[in-house]
């Protein structure tokens, strides 16, 4: 434990050494977040540079593996300076995050701890903002990750996801697929679950056609033996049409991974660099470049 | 405000209150409301904010003043202003006092278009920009010329044969047949006018079919006696070209080669910093559009270009000439 953090602490100082870290282009007064967590998804306005923050949402129920994922991408932004040909500048950490990567990290050792103070409770701050860097400019991509309870509370109430702006304006949403639970006697619980919140997101008009969806199988690495990879995939062939439906688009990207370990973090690794080096959606409404060519169109009106 | 929220979608993390757009809204419409400010420059600097991100530091820090007495907010940045200029352009034109304002804007708005010609798609907003488009000269003189029968030309003869025709006119008792035959009569002579220079020998005999085109369309706006009439300018200079001309395209840089030659009369100054293949041509602003210079134009798009161009330049002269 101590040598980790040790880790830790070398790799932040020798990046903050090496890393071009832009001095100016953070306009607004940021102090107010000093000793506060990011609580109020308005706040993130303060946030802005001339780059326009990439937002990815986390959606998945208790014990999915939201803040573990997280937590891993903070860790792997800790430990390696950065992702891709991106630096890692900065983070509007949040208490709450630290406290919760902590308790997943050395989850063995805790065993003793009830689960529940392990898991991101309800009303917790769900924001986690990574500044990072490349070639002297910056750009923040920003995680939200709200507690099961709360997509569970969507799921149930229409009218609350109206309440989440942050959503609204997701430029990614990684939808998290439990396996352990998809093998078990949990799954039709789960597909009606994400029917009725997925049925509520796209009444609420969260589908934009700019807007990634993924849909992210968590917790491969239970997967050791044919019988269960060829259960696995029949449940797959019954949930990823349900998303599609919903959604209403015909591919949906997946992903399989294990959030919580470190050492297989390949495939979480390319999936977080992605996410670094993705713009964040600028124009809502899909332009028709021959309608602005107006010379165009006077031509051919002639 | 909802046209607010729409420029600003996609701009902010999280779309801004009520409190601030209303902050935002109310310091739009009240920038440089001054009678003094030249209305028409104010709208090419939000233009060229919008289309070109350029910052105008007087609108920006007024804005920042609004919005941070609102409480909420204390910097707004570069991109969040140029999308707001884009909104103060939008008012500019729907809200302008009267059609003709709103028309010269529309147009000053469409000539910046060929500044952002090779990324037109990264332009936001583009339904609202086409209600801009809905307002533009060639609208507004098409709504308002409507005299469409040329042949009542019989006060030609009564005018001809008459020693004193204004008397023989006044003693005409239909006042108002007299009135729309003599607007005919004006009409058919402009027409009259635009079809000598396009069919004059000094404008056919230019071999460069771009130069052509130039000179045709100087003459027309410049040496006519009125050129706000729906004359079918466009047609009328593509029956200039022969057929292997109609296709052709130069980057404008040569397409400057080929007209500056005749570009020494007309036109004698420019007003707007939208005409940017005039100020091309005349040498001024160079540094500033060169990035115009490597882009590719036919020659179709170069007339429509041009025309409009030397349109908004002989209008904003005449305002000006009269004390506007």
């Amino acid at each position: 434990m101590e040598s980790n953090l040790d880790l830790l602490q070398n790799n932040v100082e020798k990046h903050r050494e090496t890393a071009a870290v832009p001095q100016t282009t953070v306009q607004n007064d940021n102090s107010v977040f000093i000793g506060e967590a990011l609580n109020d998804d308005e706040k993130l306005n303060l946030l802005m540079t001339d780059t326009k923050p990439y937002i990815t949402i986390l959606v998945g129920f208790e014990g999915y593996g939201k803040t573990s994922f997280v937590a891993t991408c903070y860790h792997i932004m800790l430990t390696d300076g950065g992702i891709g040909e991106y630096k890692f500048c900065d983070s509007d950490t949040l208490v709450g995050l630290e406290r919760r990567s902590f308790l997943r990290r050395f989850n063995a050792a805790m065993e003793s701890v009830p689960s529940s103070t392990k898991r991101t409770i309800r009303g917790e701050a769900h924001l986690l903002t990574f500044h990072l860097s490349k070639d002297g400019s910056e750009k923040i991509t920003i995680f939200s990750d709200h507690s099961g309870e709360d997509y569970r509370k969507y799921a149930n109430h229409k009218d609350e996801i109206k309440n989440d702006v942050l959503i609204q304006n997701a430029d990614r949403i990684l939808f998290f697929v439990d396996i352990p639970s998809l093998l078990d006697t949990k799954f039709l619980r789960m597909v009606q679950d994400y029917k009725n919140l997925l049925s509520n997101m796209k009444s609420a008009d969260i589908f934009r056609p700019q807007t990634k969806i993924t849909l992210l199988f968590n917790k491969i690495d239970i997967i050791n033996d044919d019988a269960t990879k060829e259960r696995y995939e029949e449940k797959k062939k019954v949930l990823i049409p349900v998303f599609r439906s919903i959604i209403g688009i015909n591919e949906i990207e997946t992903i399989e991974l294990t959030s919580n370990n470190i050492d297989k973090s390949d495939d979480l690794k390319s999936l977080l660099q992605d996410i670094a080096q993705s713009n964040s959606i600028q124009t809502w409404i899909d332009n028709n470049e021959s309608d602005l060519d107006w010379v165009k169109k006077f031509i051919k009106e002639q | 405000m909802d046209k607010l929220k729409r420029f600003l979608e996609g701009s902010v993390v999280i779309p801004y209150s009520d409190n601030i757009l209303e902050a935002i809204d109310t310091a739009c419409q009240s920038y440089n409301k001054d009678e003094n400010i030249n209305r028409f420059e104010l709208f090419e600097n939000m233009v060229e904010c919008f289309l070109t991100s350029k910052d105008d530091k007087n609108f920006h820090a007024y804005l920042n003043d609004s919005v941070e007495k609102e409480g909420t907010l204390t910097v707004l940045p570069n991109v969040v202003v140029q999308r707001i200029a884009g909104y103060k352009s939008y008012i500019m034109v729907m809200e302008a006092d009267c059609e003709e304002d709103s028309s010269i804007m529309a147009t000053i708005f469409m000539n910046y278009i060929l500044l952002v010609k090779k990324r037109l798609n990264n332009i936001p907003c583009s339904d609202l920009i086409l209600e801009i488009y809905n307002k533009h000269l060639s609208c507004y003189i098409k709504d308002n010329d409507k005299l469409r029968n040329l042949n009542d030309t019989g006060l030609i003869k009564t005018i001809a044969e008459a020693a004193d025709p204004i008397s023989i006119l006044n003693e005409k008792e239909d006042e108002a047949n007299i009135n729309k035959q003599l607007l005919v009569l004006a009409k058919s002579a402009a027409f009259y006018q635009y079809d000598k220079i396009f069919n004059g020998n000094d404008v056919r005999n230019i071999e460069d079919p771009f130069a052509r085109i130039f000179v045709a369309l100087c003459k027309m706006v410049h040496e006519t006696s009125y050129c706000y009439y729906d004359y079918l300018f466009y047609l009328k200079s593509m029956e200039l070209l022969k057929n292997d001309e109609c296709k052709c395209r130069k980057s404008i840089v040569k397409i400057i080669d080929s007209v500056q030659s005749y570009a020494d009369e007309w036109p004698e100054y420019l007003n707007s910093k939208s005409s940017l293949l005039l100020r091309l041509i005349k040498n001024e602003n160079r540094d500033s559009i060169s990035t115009l210079l490597t882009t590719q134009l036919g020659i179709k798009e170069f007339t429509v270009y041009l025309y409009y161009e030397l349109m908004v330049e002989e209008i904003l002269n005449l305002m000006y000439d009269d004390g506007e």
